[in-house]
């Protein structure tokens, strides 16, 4: 067995930064760990950098094939890798304010960001899920984070419980198709299973276990039970992370697995995501129009972000499916972040995360409200955005492979939603502010708004470059 | 009847029924016993399939360490019994009681036979890739050796799994954290 340092050299450098901040954090006096926020984002930078090497050599697997560094991973790697940078920019005045242990809190960050890269590079079915449940289980002790706050304690307890039930459910259909297969690795089970054997039953059966599974952990409906409660009471920072990572983890995981592994099977499984695409897009939308708690609001949004999503998982036999999906998680990754970074703002060191707190943010902080305004706008899909041009190449997908309906329910939705972004909106542009100072948001977190500002607009505006390595990502030979 | 069978299947009613009782028992104590008594049924199973090393590891972490753990944490918490506490019983309770009550308690299990009766059905219909490899031996070297060779990259990703989820346990119940 052959070990190619260099392919896994992201994942190392993650590793022994979780390692060095542990250790680092035993060694500092309580309220002092400022310094953490700082190490914490070098190393991750440190670790983006180490994705270099990676794209220079021709080798991809390593492992026994345990592992790829493709082009498809590489581009989720940068991924998650941002988000946890952003995320890392924005947390060091909150975990302060809000008490929060600091380091731990790095560590767990950095180990669910470690998960979700091997969620998303890894060939084999044992690899995969143990990626998934670092993630997994990082996530349910970053929610109860608020000891003293009995709504994360909801958060974390409802998170835990849901989640291992997921887990439960994704392991029988991991088993059936081990069972069916004798193989883990997802290349042999795609060959073994391109025949005769794709049309049994049981491989039908395996297939709605490991979307369910899948669905509960990206929070489909209707497996999205656990979503409103685990975003509103978890710290909103936390949300924040929440509503990026472990769903675009399980979404990688998701477009390999079913596009290498069952392949063959293709006609079933997205069938089964076109019906969770339809059911999470009416039902995130809909009961998004009655939330008056910012955060609950943002999880059925996200409940309906993930629909469209997965309206690109249903075509994703195409290249151009697989790349709309990458292409719409990097905008929704943006603008959900930025989207988060103004809450966090007026939640943390503003009035609180109802809709009314919103009202004359216009007047109190212009850069926050215009920024909150662009990434509803980038949500709800209106041009010059980029969540407009992600809702446009998933839409053209969908269209190009025959699934004009379910493009058009995209679009009905798109309408529905412009109802609970624009009651915000127009809350903080009209309505009467109780105070008139400005919202004193700390340095890191206008700067996180401000860069997805910027971004939100360059994948609007410049989407093509972005859009052509999403595609190259996708369109990998040995990747169908 | 074939002796494998037969042994098979009351090891297999053993696990269900005190799977079952697990849920249905009002006394906590009883609920974690009879958990470690379905862990060692499952032990008994998986030495029918010659894997031995898994048995043995089933006896020790989930029948042994894993109850014990259950068993401290009851005695710790000072609950002993599911009582119904004068307060309305919050929903999960509510629901628990009814599907678990001698009135309606059929119809989980009836739905966990229908399952268990699909799948059967579907289980009987399908080739499954048997190994034809007879075991020889004990299988702890040849586990040790897939683990440390084909297996390392799984088996270090858990290594860190369990180092975050101990992290997580102290921060979670640590009584001075800051």
């Amino acid at each position: 067995m052959s070990f190619d340092y260099t392919l896994l050299l992201p994942e190392l450098i993650l590793t022994a930064l979780a390692l060095v901040v542990l250790v680092i954090d035993l060694s500092l006096a309580p309220g002092k760990k400022q310094s953490l926020t700082w190490i914490t984002f070098a190393g991750i930078l440190v670790a983006m950098a180490g994705i270099w090497p990676a794209t220079q050599t021709s080798a991809s697997q390593t492992l026994s094939g345990m592992v790829s560094s493709d082009g498809f991973s590489i581009f989720f790697k940068v991924l998650f890798l941002t988000v946890a940078a952003l995320i890392t920019l924005a947390s060091g005045p909150y975990l302060q304010q809000k008490r929060l242990p600091v380091g731990e809190f790095y560590i767990l960050l950095l180990s669910a960001t470690l998960g979700m890269m091997f969620m998303s590079g890894s060939r084999d079915l044992i690899t995969i899920y143990l990626g998934l449940e670092l993630a997994s289980i990082t996530s349910y002790i970053l929610a109860g984070l608020l000891r003293e706050d009995p709504k994360s304690n909801e958060a974390a307890i409802k998170y835990f419980l849901n989640g291992a039930m997921a887990s439960a459910v994704l392991l029988f259909g991991l088993s059936l198709v081990y069972g069916l297969t004798g193989e883990t690795h997802l290349d042999i089970i795609g060959k073994v299973l391109n025949g005769d054997i794709s049309h049994w039953p049981i491989v039908g059966v395996a297939l709605v276990f490991l979307v369910a599974g899948f669905g509960f952990k990206m929070a489909a409906a209707p497996f999205h039970l656990w979503t409103p409660d685990a975003y509103e009471g978890a710290p909103t920072l936390v949300t924040a992370f929440f509503a990026v990572g472990p769903k675009a983890g399980a979404m990688a995981a998701v477009l390999r697995a079913f596009t290498i592994g069952f392949a063959a099977s293709s006609g079933r499984w997205t069938e089964l995501f076109a019906i969770l695409a339809v059911v999470s897009m009416f039902f995130g939308n809909l009961t998004a129009l009655w939330q008056t708690n910012v955060k609950r609001m943002m999880a059925y949004s996200s409940i309906a972000h993930i629909g469209y999503l997965l309206v690109g998982v249903t075509v994703a036999t195409t290249v151009p499916g697989v790349a709309s999906v990458m292409f719409y998680l990097l905008a929704y990754a943006v603008m959900t972040l930025g989207a988060f970074a103004v809450i966090l703002a007026v939640d943390a060191f503003g009035p609180g995360d109802q809709v009314g707190n919103y009202a004359g943010l216009a007047t109190r902080s212009p850069l926050l409200a215009w920024g909150l305004t662009l990434f509803f706008v980038s949500m709800i899909g209106i041009p010059p955005t980029g969540g407009f041009m992600g809702k446009f190449y998933l839409f053209s997908a969908a269209v190009q492979n025959g699934y004009v309906w379910l493009a058009v329910v995209m679009a009905i939705n798109s309408a529905i939603s412009v109802g609970y972004y624009y009651g915000i909106v127009k809350e903080m542009f009209v309505g009467k502010p109780l105070e008139t100072t400005s919202v004193k948001a700390p340095a890191g977190v206008t700067a996180v708004v401000a860069i997805t500002m910027v971004v939100t607009l360059m994948l609007g505006l410049y989407a093509s470059p972005f859009l052509n390595w999403a595609t190259a990502a996708a369109a990998l030979p040995r990747f169908f | 009847m074939n002796p494998q069978v037969l042994l098979f299947l009351v090891l297999a009613a053993i696990t269900a029924v005190s799977a079952v009782r697990v849920v249905t028992t009002e006394l906590i104590t009883h609920a974690a016993l009879f958990l470690a008594l379905a862990f060692v049924a499952v032990a008994g199973i998986f030495l029918q399939l010659q894997a031995d090393f898994l048995a043995a590891a089933q006896v020790l972490i989930y029948a042994g360490a894993i109850t014990t753990m259950i068993i401290f944490a009851i005695m710790l918490s000072d609950i002993h019994e599911i009582k119904p506490s004068d307060q309305e019983d919050p929903f999960p309770v509510r629901f628990r009681r009814r599907w678990a009550s001698r009135q309606w308690g059929f119809f989980p299990v009836l739905l966990a036979l229908l399952f268990a009766g699909g799948m059967f059905w579907l289980y009987r219909g399908t080739g499954f890739a048997l190994s034809t490899e007879a075991v020889s031996g004990s299988t702890t070297v040849q586990l040790g050796l897939q683990l440390f060779n084909e297996y390392a990259l799984p088996f270090e990703l858990a290594s860190i799994l369990l180092l975050v989820a101990m992290i997580g346990a102290i921060i979670l119940t640590a009584k001075e954290v800051r």
